[in-house]
C-alpha cells in the first residue's frame, strides 16, 4: 500500500501543480494550503454531512516543543499545517525540530533535530512556526533529496533534509542549511525570520521573512527571494521599496504564505505594510508596492502586475494572506480570478493574470489625518463585492459591558476619534474599526473550485490607535504586543505609538457581538450566501452564547462533500461546518486554540482531517504542541 | 407490631433527607474536580472550574452539616444557601457548558425539596 500510495503521490504531484482540474481531484495535502493555490480544498468524499457526527480522535501526539513563557523559553505559536507527502505526514515545532509521522496512527517515523538554533525571540514576541515545505524535485529521480522537507527558524535559517530520513541534504546552502540573513541590509537591525515556509514554484523556494516593523522607522528594506531548491542559491530578488528609501523605512515584506499559478508561471505576492507602521510622515512619497498584492513572474521575479489595496498605510493592514486562486465557473467559461482577504474585512476579487478588478473598486474618500507631520491618503479602495463580512461600522458601544463597568466604555468612546473605516490614528486616540488584529487574517479562505464559493472566518475586533509626541514617549516604557497591546516607540518618527484593545476594565469586548464569523461568499455574484456568528469566547473558563461568536486565527478547508473544518476559535474547538448552511455539525475539544489550518487527507482508503493546536496569545494564553488527527470509525 | 413503632423518627428522616442531598452534590464535586484536572474538559485548570469545585464542595458540606443540625435558625439559613448556592452554581455550571454538574447539582436541588416537604 505504502509504495501504491508513493508512486501515486510522486505522479500527482506535478500534475496537481499543473492543472486546476485536477486541483479539484486533490486528496493529499502538499502545501501549507493543500496546494499551491492556496484553495484549502480536498476532493476527500468519505467523510460526509450525514456521518461527519461520528468522526472520533484516531491518534494524537505531543511534540514536547511547547512553551508558556514562565520558565527560561518564551512562550510558544504553533500555527502548522501539517502536509501529507512521500507517505508520510510532516510537522514543523516552534522548537526548529521536523516530525515525520505515519499517517494513520500518528507514530514518528523520523525526527530532525537542528544542532544549533536560537530559541529567543528575535524579531517576535514568542517563537513562532508555521511548518514546513515540501519539495519534490519535478525532474525526477530517487537519490537522496530528491525530495525534501524544508523548515525555517527565527534567526534566519533554512534547513533543508532528506523526506525520507530527515539527514541535512549536503548541496542545499552549506551543508544543508541556508543563512538567507546574508541577503539582508547589512548592520540590519533585525534578522529574516523565517517562520511562514517557503512557497513552491517548480525548481524554486520563494522566500519571504518576518521582521519587527513597529519598532523602528529605518528597517530592512521589503524583498522577496527566488532560490534554487536544490542548492539554495539565489536566483532572483524583488524588492518593494524603492532603494533611495533606505533609511528612512522598510518593511513592506511578505512574511505570510503567497499563492502560485504553475501553468502561468505567476507568483502572487501579498505585500506588507511599510514601518513604521502607523506614523507615515517619515515615507511620504508614493511606495506603489506596498500594501499590495502583485503577482511575480515565478521565474525572474518581474512584477507582472500589481494593485495596491491600501494608500499610505498607517493602520498595519499587511496584505496578510496568501490569495486564493480559482477559475471562477461562468456560462461563458471560467474566469482566472484570485481573492484576496485583508485585515480590513475586504476581499478583492480580481483578474489573476491582469490584476484588474473582477467586481468593480471605487476609490472612496476617507478621513483624514490631523497630525503634524503626516500626510494620509485621500481616498482608499473599496471593493462593491462582495460584501464585507464584519461591516463597515463598529455598531456602537456593547451595553453588557458599559453597564458592567458603570459606563466606561461609553465615556472611553467619546474621548475617541471615530469616523469610520481607515480612521487615521491621532494623539487623542483613534477608534480602529477593523483593527491590525482584526479582520480576515493570514488563514484566509477556502474556496470550492466546483462551484466557485468562497468560505472565510473573520474577526470583528476594535482597538484603539495613538500617537504620543516623542518627549512625551520617551518617559514611557516601551513593551507589549499585538495580542496584549502596549507602547512602541517608531524609533525615527517624530512620535512613539500606544496600541490598546478596546476593553473595559473587567476584560470584556467594548463593542458589539458578534466578535468573530464565518461566511460563504458566491464568487460568480459577489453575493453573501450565509454569514454566521462563529466559534465562542471562553474568558476564565466560562462560555459565552453562540451568538457572540470568537475572534479566530488560522483558516478553513473546504471538502468536496459539502463540509468546512476549522479550528481557530478561542474556546479551543475544532468543528466541522454544513458548508450549505454554516450549521455546526460536529465539533471536538483539543487542548488549546487550533490557530492553524488543518490538514485533510486520504490514506489506505480512510480520510483524516490533522490539526496542529498550538494557541497563539492573542486569542488566548494557552498553548500546546498536540497534533490530533480525526477519522471515522472503522467498520 | 404496631406502626408507628416502625415508622422513623422525625429527626432520622430529616437527616436521611438530608443525605439524599449530600449524595448528588458529591457526585457534583467528583465531576467539577475531573473537569478541573482533565486537560480534555475544555475548562481544566482555569478560574471557573476552580469555582465549580469550590461551590461544589460547599453544597457537599452544607448538605452534611444541614441533616446534622436540629431545627433552628442556623439550620434554616443553610437551607435558604443550599437553593442559593444550587441555582448559581447550576448558573455557573451552564457557562462552563458542563452537563454533569448542572445534572447533579439538580438532582441535589430535587433532594433539597423533598427535605423541606418532611422537614419541621
Amino acid at each position: 500500500m505504502k509504495l501504491r500510495i508513493a508512486l501515486l503521490t510522486m505522479t500527482a504531484l506535478p500534475a496537481a501543480a499543473l492543472s486546476p482540474a485536477a486541483m479539484a481531484q486533490q486528496t493529499e495535502w502538499t502545501a501549507f494550503h493543500g496546494n499551491g493555490m492556496a484553495q484549502k480544498y480536498s476532493a476527500s468524499t468519505q467523510i460526509t454531512p450525514e456521518n461527519v457526527g461520528q468522526l472520533e480522535k484516531v491518534w494524537e501526539v505531543h511534540t514536547g516543543d511547547v512553551s508558556d513563557g514562565s520558565g527560561d523559553l518564551p512562550g510558544t505559536v504553533w500555527s502548522a499545517t501539517p502536509i501529507l507527502a512521500n507517505d508520510l505526514l510532516y510537522i514543523g515545532t516552534p522548537f526548529y525540530r521536523i516530525l515525520a509521522v505515519e499517517p494513520d496512527t500518528g507514530e514518528i517515523v523520523w525526527t530532525y533535530e537542528p544542532d544549533s538554533t536560537v530559541l529567543e525571540p528575535l524579531t517576535q514576541p514568542e517563537l513562532k512556526n508555521r511548518g514546513v515545505t515540501y519539495w519534490q524535485d519535478p525532474e525526477g529521480g530517487d537519490g537522496p533529496c530528491t525530495r525534501r522537507v524544508i523548515i525555517g527558524t527565527m534567526d534566519a535559517h533554512l534547513h533543508a533534509v532528506d523526506a525520507d530520513d530527515g539527514q541535512l541534504c549536503e548541496g542545499f546552502g552549506e551543508s544543508g542549511i541556508l543563512d538567507v540573513n546574508q541577503w539582508n541590509t547589512p548592520d540590519a537591525n533585525f534578522p529574516l525570520s523565517q517562520l511562514q515556509p517557503p512557497t513552491v514554484f517548480r525548481d524554486k523556494l520563494i522566500v519571504g521573512w518576518a521582521g519587527k516593523d513597529w519598532h523602528d522607522a529605518d528597517n530592512p528594506l521589503g524583498s522577496v527571494f527566488g532560490v534554487d531548491a536544490r542548492t539554495g542559491e539565489r536566483v532572483w530578488t524583488f524588492h518593494s521599496i524603492p532603494e533611495d528609501y533606505e533609511g528612512l523605512t522598510g518593511t513592506s515584506n511578505v512574511w505570510t504564505a503567497m499563492s502560485v499559478d504553475e501553468e502561468n508561471g505567476l507568483v502572487y505576492l501579498p505585500v506588507s505594510s511599510p514601518s513604521p507602521d502607523f506614523y507615515g510622515g517619515t515615507r511620504l512619497d508614493e511606495i506603489p508596492l506596498a500594501t499590495s498584492v502583485t503577482a511575480v513572474n515565478g521565474d525572474t521575479g518581474q512584477v507582472e502586475w500589481s494593485r495596491q489595496l491600501v494608500h499610505h498605510d498607517i493602520w498595519d493592514y499587511d496584505t496578510v494572506s496568501a490569495p486564493t486562486l480559482v477559475d471562477i465557473p461562468g456560462e461563458g467559461g471560467s474566469t482566472p480570478a484570485l481573492v484576496q482577504p485583508t485585515k480590513m474585512g475586504l476581499a478583492y476579487v480580481l483578474n489573476r493574470l491582469t490584476g484588474e478588478p473582477i467586481f468593480p473598486i471605487e476609490e472612496r474618500e476617507v478621513p483624514q489625518t490631523d497630525v503634524e507631520g503626516e500626510v494620509s491618503s485621500a481616498t482608499q479602495p473599496y471593493p462593491t463585492l462582495p460584501k464585507s463580512p464584519i461591516g463597515d461600522d463598529w455598531g456602537g458601544v456593547f451595553g453588557l459591558a458599559d453597564i458592567a463597568s458603570f459606563g466606561y466604555c461609553s465615556r472611553k468612546f467619546e474621548d475617541l476619534r471615530y469616523e469610520g473605516r481607515f480612521t487615521p490614528p491621532s494623539t487623542e486616540g483613534s477608534l480602529a474599526f477593523p483593527a491590525t488584529a482584526g479582520g480576515m487574517q493570514w488563514g484566509g479562505g477556502a474556496v470550492d473550485p466546483e462551484n466557485g464559493i468562497l468560505y472565510i472566518n473573520s474577526s470583528r475586533v476594535a482597538q484603539i490607535y495613538q500617537l504620543i509626541e516623542r518627549e512625551e514617549y520617551s518617559e514611557l516604557t516601551s513593551g507589549g504586543s499585538e495580542a496584549t497591546g502596549g507602547l512602541f516607540p517608531q524609533n525615527g518618527a517624530p512620535y512613539g505609538f500606544r496600541l490598546t484593545n478596546f476593553l473595559n476594565p473587567m476584560g470584556m469586548p467594548c463593542w458589539k457581538p458578534p466578535f468573530g464569523i464565518m461566511s460563504a461568499i458566491d464568487l460568480k455574484s459577489g453575493e453573501t450566501l450565509w454569514e454566521r456568528p462563529f466559534g465562542q469566547v471562553q474568558k476564565w473558563g466560562f462560555y459565552m452564547p453562540e451568538s457572540w461568536g470568537s475572534p479566530t486565527i488560522g483558516g478553513p478547508v473546504a471538502t468536496a462533500s459539502g463540509l468546512i473544518f476549522i479550528g481557530a476559535s478561542m474556546d479551543a474547538r475544532v468543528r466541522a461546518l454544513d458548508a450549505a448552511t454554516g450549521d455546526t455539525l460536529w465539533k471536538a475539544q483539543v487542548d488549546a486554540p487550533a490557530v492553524s489550518i488543518p490538514a485533510v487527507y486520504d490514506y489506505d482508503d480512510r480520510q483524516y482531517v490533522v490539526f496542529a493546536v498550538g494557541g497563539n496569545s492573542i486569542i488566548k494564553p494557552q498553548v500546546s504542541d498536540q497534533l490530533v488527527a480525526f477519522a471515522l470509525p472503522e467498520d | 407490631m404496631p406502626q408507628s413503632a416502625l415508622a422513623p423518627d422525625d429527626n432520622a428522616r430529616e437527616e436521611l433527607a438530608a443525605r439524599l442531598m449530600a449524595i448528588p452534590a458529591l457526585l457534583a464535586l467528583i465531576a467539577a474536580l475531573t473537569e478541573l484536572l482533565w486537560r480534555g474538559s475544555g475548562i481544566a485548570h482555569t478560574p471557573g472550574a476552580w469555582l465549580a469545585v469550590a461551590a461544589t464542595a460547599a453544597l457537599f458540606l452544607g448538605a452534611l452539616l444541614t441533616g446534622a443540625l436540629r431545627p433552628g435558625g442556623f439550620r434554616t439559613f443553610l437551607t435558604v444557601m443550599l437553593l442559593v448556592g444550587g441555582l448559581l452554581t447550576i448558573l455557573c455550571a451552564w457557562f462552563l457548558e458542563s452537563g454533569l454538574v448542572m445534572a447533579a447539582v439538580a438532582v441535589m436541588l430535587v433532594a433539597w425539596l423533598i427535605f423541606i416537604l418532611i422537614a419541621r
